[in-house]
Order: structure tokens, then sequence, then C-alpha cells
């Protein structure tokens, strides 16, 4: 009897610091359970140059998330993982990061092909996909569906902005040269329509397609040169372009004939070749970081400089194909989840249906239709220009995403005959 | 498309000069399988490794005029250095073992060379400065050809001339063509078979580290090169005939202008041009184009 209250008020204490130790270690730990995007892409091979900046900036904005307080306490982890340009890898890493790692989100992908196998996944899974790098028309186009977005331009946005770019030149006489898969297909098509809407007493007077990873174009370069065209349309991929460039240079190609391409004005290019670095050609991209020459663009610089400075790898020349698109993308999803205020994919999705941004060259939105971005497209003359440190576009000619993009009907009408 | 005379000299130059580099990788790939009947899958991987040497080595020497041409010079001697230590104690275990295994040994360098250099070079972007002395272009018959482009197959016949000279008037040249058609005999007459071998490979991956260096000004440096040269180099082998050096040369010289040429004819598929030329010759010609039949 005189044993029982003691031991009573003992046990009372006891489980009083029982539920404090759980209540420290669980409840918080509970509230602050991490939102976890699993990032698929190539990290390796020449794809790296554009992906690992694209993950840097994807780091920045989600730092700053995270800094702020995240959502409610609760902060974002990557989980990230190499495909290595191949789309079967790239399909059994986006299956362990849903069953396994239990991601919340995926995002990723710089090979178009790896970008659809993994958006197929994610529509099966419901799971929110959004696109970085990948340029492929038939991800937002024909394939897409309610679960998969891109924040980086398409294949259409960029050929046709080209093509119409192209078309206010004096050009008649084409040759195109591209690299054999989907991306130089792709762009070239739609370089082609975009030129002959604008243009259509244009003729394409020789074509060519040597296979991805080639590495000596030369034969290439003689045959091309011999077809005496006005004007050289470069159908290549961010990491082929840079060896074409080098031996077009080489071979005074670039000196003969106007050559354009997409990745010519990405900074990367010239951050590669330095002296290798080919002028007076034509070149475009979703993003400069000399223009607009606004205080918001330069803002942007400076920051990722300084974020890039504390990593230990100063960047001052932030890339569209990697940076600038790295940075959209991870911007739509944490903004969307704010917007949702919650990680429930159904809601996420909806919250960035039609959700703008503000990125350093103003705004853009997600169109809901076709969960596309709208992203504007700069082209131009690249040549040496005082006060930089490599040849850039003097007067950027800018196309608006109005023009470019296909319509709401008529990607709806591409959806319903792919079904 | 007019096609001129400028325009099949250009088509014969650039395709001479693929045939130059096809035939430093060709000639060391079928000299390993002629003597030492070892089929070398990670001969393209010296190629590679040497490539990645020569960035270095160019880095190192970036306000001197001269790096290109140390490297040169020191690369293929450092890499033929990392294929002796290759053959001393990997290679030299498995010669009276099966293919099979022997196809297994060299398939895992191909891998542990890939991560090697992935290691030590990461997946960055790397791009060999042109030598100055070099960098410029000549324009003849209305074409412009880069200068280096010349050089490229000088070195190749260099090559060629001096690995003639060798296998027919020197004492190595005779034993070393001995080897290649009666090892057992070479061995009972007292010659050192093994330190052979070594030497053989040795300089088969000196060679492979010679093409890499010429090559690696004019290309984009990444991973898998290996496996793309190592591709064209067999079929090279085929072409020409197993272990037949000669074979390798006239079938790297074969190739180089059917691959060229093609593109003058059919634009689009340049590629389909060099498998059908392998399947008419092991069709036709199993042995291939200067290989003793029956073997």
């Amino acid at each position: 009897m005189l044993f029982n209250p003691r031991f009573g008020s003992v046990g009372l204490v006891l489980g009083l610091v029982a539920v404090m130790v759980l209540a420290m270690t669980t409840v918080p730990s509970f509230a602050e359970k991490p939102i976890r995007i699993g990032m698929i892409d190539c990290y390796s091979g020449g794809a790296a140059a554009y992906t690992k900046p694209a993950l840097t900036a994807w780091k920045m904005v989600i730092d700053e998330f995270n800094a702020k307080g995240g959502l409610n306490g609760r902060t974002i982890e990557l989980v990230i993982r190499d495909d290595k340009f191949k789309p079967d890898e790239a399909l059994s890493h986006a299956r362990e990061l849903v069953l396994k790692e239990n991601v919340d989100f995926l995002a990723g992908t710089i090979n178009s092909a790896s970008g659809l196998a993994v958006s197929e996944y994610a529509k099966q899974k419901k799971k929110l996909f959004i696109i970085h790098v990948s340029r492929s028309d038939r991800i937002t186009g024909e394939k897409g569906h309610r679960y998969v977005f891109r924040g980086c331009p398409s294949a259409d946005i960029e050929g046709l902005a080209g093509g119409e770019f192209a078309a206010s030149m004096p050009f008649k006489k084409w040759y195109v040269i591209g690299e054999d898969y989907e991306y130089g297909h792709s762009i070239a098509d739609n370089f082609w329509k975009g030129l002959t809407k604008n243009k259509p007493d244009v003729e394409k007077i020789g074509e060519a397609w040597p296979k991805v990873g080639e590495t000596d174009y030369s034969p290439y370069m003689t045959a091309l040169a011999a077809t005496k065209p006005d004007a050289v349309y470069v159908a290549f991929g961010a990491s082929g372009i840079l060896a074409f460039s080098k031996q077009a240079k080489l071979f005074g190609l670039t000196d003969k004939f106007p050559l354009f391409a997409f990745a010519f004005a990405d900074s990367t290019t010239p951050m590669v070749l330095k002296s290798d670095m080919p002028t007076g050609i034509y070149g475009g991209s979703n993003y400069l970081w000399y223009y607009p020459d606004t205080p918001e663009n330069k803002g942007f610089v400076a920051k990722y400089l300084e974020y890039t400075t504390k990593l230990g790898e100063p960047d001052k020349y932030p890339s569209g194909v990697g940076v600038f698109a790295g940075y959209c993308c991870a911007k739509f999803l944490t903004e969307a989840i704010v917007k949702a205020g919650t990680t429930d994919t159904e809601k996420v999705v909806a919250a960035m249906e039609g959700l703008t941004i503000d990125t350093p060259i103003g705004k853009i939105k997600m169109r809901a239709c076709d969960h596309q971005a709208e992203t504007p497209t700069f082209w131009g003359k690249i040549v040496q220009v005082e006060g930089f440190p490599f040849p850039v576009i003097k007067d950027v000619v800018t196309t608006l995403p109005n023009k470019t993009m296909p319509s709401c009907e008529e990607v709806a009408e591409a959806r319903k005959k792919a079904k | 498309m007019n096609i001129d005379a400028s325009m099949l000299v250009a088509q014969f130059i650039s395709g001479l000069c693929r045939g130059m580099i096809l035939f430093l990788m060709a000639s060391g790939l079928t000299l390993v399988f002629g003597v030492m009947r070892v089929i070398n899958f990670a001969h393209g991987s010296f190629y590679m490794l040497s490539a990645y040497m020569a960035y270095s080595v160019t880095q190192f020497f970036m306000t001197g005029a001269y790096g290109f041409w140390i490297a040169l010079i020191v690369v293929p001697i450092a890499v033929s250095a990392v294929g002796g230590i290759v053959e001393l104690f990997l290679l030299r275990r498995i010669y009276d073992k099966e293919h099979l295994l022997q196809i297994l040994l060299t398939y895992a360098l191909v891998f542990i060379f890939n991560d090697s250099v992935k290691l030590v070079w990461g997946t960055d972007l790397r791009i060999v400065k042109m030598p100055s002395q070099l960098s410029g272009s000549v324009s003849f018959l209305g074409q412009v050809f880069p200068i280096y482009y010349f050089f490229i197959i000088g070195t190749g016949l260099v090559v060629a001339l001096s690995m003639w000279l060798i296998l027919k008037s020197t004492k190595v040249g005779k034993l070393l063509r001995a080897a290649a058609e009666q090892g057992d005999m070479v061995g009972l007459l007292g010659y050192n078979v093994s330190a052979m071998f070594t030497v053989v490979f040795m300089v088969a991956t000196a060679l492979a580290g010679l093409a890499g260096v010429v090559i690696s000004p004019t290309i984009r440096l990444a991973l898998g090169m290996d496996i793309l040269i190592i591709i064209e180099c067999f079929l090279v082998v085929i072409i020409g005939g197993l272990g037949n050096v000669w074979g390798a040369l006239l079938a790297a010289l074969i190739t180089g202008q059917t691959y060229a040429f093609g593109i003058l004819i059919l634009e689009k598929y340049a590629m389909a041009f060099l498998f059908a030329l392998a399947a008419l010759i092991i069709i036709f010609r199993p042995s291939g184009l200067l290989g003793k039949s029956g073997q």
C-alpha cells in the first residue's frame, strides 16, 4: 500500500518522459517529412555539359525554397539518378524512384526518348513529371497527358522561330545537315516548316544525316561545300554541335556559307569551344545572359554566379539549354506546390496548369491545354562584340510563343489521332 | 548536284584522311590478332585514353606552342606502357585459354578503362587545341582544306612506310612474321616468344595511342569514342583479312573512300555502304581481301 502511490508517480514520470521523447523525435519529423523529387537525367558523356548546370539551377531554387521554410516546414530534397542517355535505364530508374524511394514528383531528362518513356510511366502511376531539357514535340503534343509538363521550349517552338528568322534573310538555296535521331529530325522539320511558311520560294538543294556521335564530318563538309548552297541549317544536338562547329571552322564553311543552328547562341558552345568558336554564324537560344539588359536579368546572372561560387565552380554566363531551363522547371514546380498548399499530385497538377512564373526574361506561363511552357526564342547573327568574353548575338530578334506554338485545337487533334 | 573534278578530289582527300586514322588503329588490332591470336576489344580504349591524355598534356603546356608536339611523343609511350602492364599481368594468363575467355577479359577492360577515364577526366566536354603551326587551311581547286588533315595523312603514310621497312628487312620484323605463321617453331628455335608478345602488344597500343593524339584536335572528346572507333576497326580488319597488316591498310583506305564517296552518291545513307561492303566480303571472301583462305 505504501509502495503503490510512489510506484505510480514514478511510472507517471517515466511515462511522461517517454511521451516527451517520442514527441521530440517523431512529431516534428512527421511535420517535416521532406518533399522528394526524383531527378532522372544523363550525367555522363557530352550531355553532362547541359544537365549538370540544369541540376545546379534546380538546387539553387530548392535551397531558396527550403531557406524560406519550405511548405509548412517541409523542405524539398532531390533524389538523383543517371540514365546514361538510355531510355530503358530512365524507365527503370523511374520505377525505382516511385516504388522504393517514394518520390512525390519526377523531373529531368535531356534525351527525348527517355522523356517519353518516363512520361508514359508517370501517366500510369499518376505522378507529376516535369521535363527540363528534352525537345521532342511529341512529349507535349501527341503523347502529352495530364501528368506531364515541360518547362523548356519544344522543337516546334525552337524550329519554327528559327525558320521564321531565316525567312527574313535573302537566302534561297538551303542545305540541311542534321544528326540522325529524334531531336535532329524534329528540329529540322520544324525549321523547314517555319521557313517555307514565311518564304515559299526557298529550295532544299541537299541534305545529309550523319549518325549520332560521329567524330569526323570532313566528307560531309566537302560534299556540302560542293553543292554551293546560299545557307546551311545545322540540326545538331547540344553536344554534337561542338565537334561540328570546330570542323566547320577548319574547312572554312563558316566563312563561305551562312550557318544556322539553334545551339550556337547558347553560352555553353563558346565556353567549351573557346578560340575554336566560329563567328558570323546565326544562332538561337531560349535564354541569353546578356539580353534583355534589364535589372532582373542582371540580378539573375549575379545570383547564379554567387551560388555557383559557393559551390566552388563559378559560372558567370548561365546557359539557356541548361541553367535557365532547370531554373524555370524548379520555379514551376515549387510555386505550384506552394499554390496548391499540398504535395497531392492532382492538386499540384491543377495548380501548375496556367501558372505564370517570374523569370529573368519576363513572365512565362504554363499553357493549361497541353502543359507546354510558353517560352520566347531569341535569334540573331553571332559576332565578336567589344566587351564580351566570346562571340554573342549583336541584334537580338525575339519570337514570341504565340507565333511558334501549335494551337490548343491542333494539339487536341494530334492527341486524338495518336489514340 | 553537279559533280566536278574539284569535288572528287575533295572527297578523295577527306576519305584518305579517315582511312589513315583507321589504318593506325586497325594495324595494331590486326597485328595483335596475327601474332598473339587475341581479339582485343580494349584497343579502342587505348585510343580514347590517349586522346584524353593529349588533352591534359596540351592543357599543361597551354602557353607554349609545343604542347601538342610533346603530347605526340609522350602520350603513345605512356599508353604503350599501360599496354605492357595489361599484357604482363592479364593477357599473359589467358593465351592458352579459349577465345571466349579472351573476349570476356578484353571486353571487361573496355568498361574498366571507360570508368577510369570518367574518374580522372570527368564527363565534361573536352576540346584539344589545334597546334598553332598546323591550324591554318589551304585552298586548291576551289576547295578549302585544313592543313591539319594533311598532317594526319602524312602520319599515316610514315607509319605505313616504317612498318613495311621493319617487317621486311629487320630481324625483328622477320621474327614477327615467323611468329605469326608458326609461333611454336619460333619458340623451339630458342627465341623468347612471351617477351615478343609483350613488345607486339606495346607497339599495337602505341599505334592506338598515336591515332588518339592525332585525331584529338579535330574532335570533341567524349566517353564512348572508344566503342565508336572499335566497331569500324573490326569492319576494316574483317575486310582486310584477320592478322594481315597490308590487308588492314588496303581495307582502311577502301573504307575511307567508300565513306567519302558514299556521302556524295547517297548522302542520307552513307554509313550503310560500309556495312554492305563488309557483308559482301564475308559472303564472297570470308578470309578478307588479303587474308589467306583456310585461316
